[in-house]
């Protein structure tokens, strides 16, 4: 990855929480709770998963800086779901969440060495071997879900 | 430590609260300010905002890990090497915010869950039984702890 890439990469992560929100922006509890046209999670579900995965991503950037090699469990996303009730909590706090946990990382990426940026780490079930491929791995899943919430509120991305 | 149920209104109030007092102590202060520690070889206030956010991350997850899990594995963390290597000489306000959003967040779960799930529980090396109640009594020590430690840090700079 070089440095325009990089640079582009972080933009996209930064602006992350914003399209987030922009994307249930306005929306009624109805629309929130509606299913989408195919099988699926509803906005609300998707929000509460990126949020809930957006946790595990910021501690997982700490612990690959930390060169800590941890079982992280394989996620379940439909198990998060039903135990952590996401069908029926408020949006705002997951939201906040997400907000927060990105502008920290950012702060943290800000800090880092070339090395610390590039350097392999023992993570055996993350996909992510690097920062890099962490902070990509964590743009796309935003992203992607982003696109499920328009699905689940318009029927089209 | 277990509390009866009927208890656990006010320590979800006590979880939430108790970031409120962090807030205020900590309000717009200086960076000789947030420079400023106990004594030499402590922490520093910006320091200890730091570790307080990477220590909600952790429990944020360590709490939803019990409630979708059946007894996963709880690691503890040595926090010394976080402040080495998470370059806790940063800015404190991203800190702060996902500390406070993550304390809301993991609330709003709290309130939702039943009697049964303030028991569900992880493997903690260094707990026998390791508890959603028990994580979210030591996240209000832990709070208490380091406000004091900020309190005693402001006011040895004093």
């Amino acid at each position: 990855m070089n440095a325009e890439e990089r640079a582009d990469l972080l933009a996209r992560y930064r602006a992350a929480p914003k399209l987030l929100a922009d994307s249930v922006a306005g929306s009624s509890i109805a629309q929130l709770d509606g299913a989408p046209p195919e099988p699926g999670w509803t906005a609300r579900e998707n929000v509460h998963h990126v949020s809930d995965i957006a946790i595990m991503a910021g501690l997982r950037l700490r612990l690959m800086l930390l060169d800590i090699e941890v079982e992280m469990w394989p996620i379940d996303g439909d198990v998060m779901q039903k135990r952590l009730r996401n069908d029926q909590r408020p949006i705002g706090p997951a939201l906040r969440t997400v907000d927060g946990l990105v502008e920290s990382a950012c702060s943290i990426l800000g800090s880092l060495s070339e090395e610390e940026w590039t350097q392999p780490r023992p993570m055996p079930v993350a996909r992510s071997r690097s920062v890099e491929e962490w902070l990509e791995a964590s743009v796309r899943h935003i992203e992607a879900h982003v696109d499920q919430i328009r699905y689940a509120l318009t029927g089209t991305c | 430590m277990s509390q009866h149920p009927a208890e656990r209104p006010e320590l979800l109030v006590a979880y939430l609260e108790s970031t409120s007092d962090i807030e205020l102590v900590l309000g717009e202060l200086s960076e000789d300010q947030l420079g400023s520690r106990e004594r030499a070889g402590e922490w520093s206030v910006r320091q200890i905002v730091h570790h307080l956010a990477d220590n909600e991350v952790a429990d944020a997850m360590r709490l939803r890990q019990m409630l979708a899990h059946d007894s996963p594995l709880i690691v503890p963390f040595d926090e010394l090497l976080f402040t080495e290597r998470l370059h806790y000489e940063r800015e404190i306000e991203s800190s702060l915010a996902t500390f406070f959003a993550l304390r809301a967040s993991s609330g709003a779960i709290l309130e939702q869950i039943s009697d049964n799930d303030w028991s569900r529980s992880g493997r903690h090396e260094e707990h026998d039984r390791y508890t959603v109640e028990i994580l979210v009594q030591k996240n209000i020590e832990h709070d208490h702890a380091h406000l004091e430690q900020i309190r005693r840090a402001l006011a040895s700079a004093d």
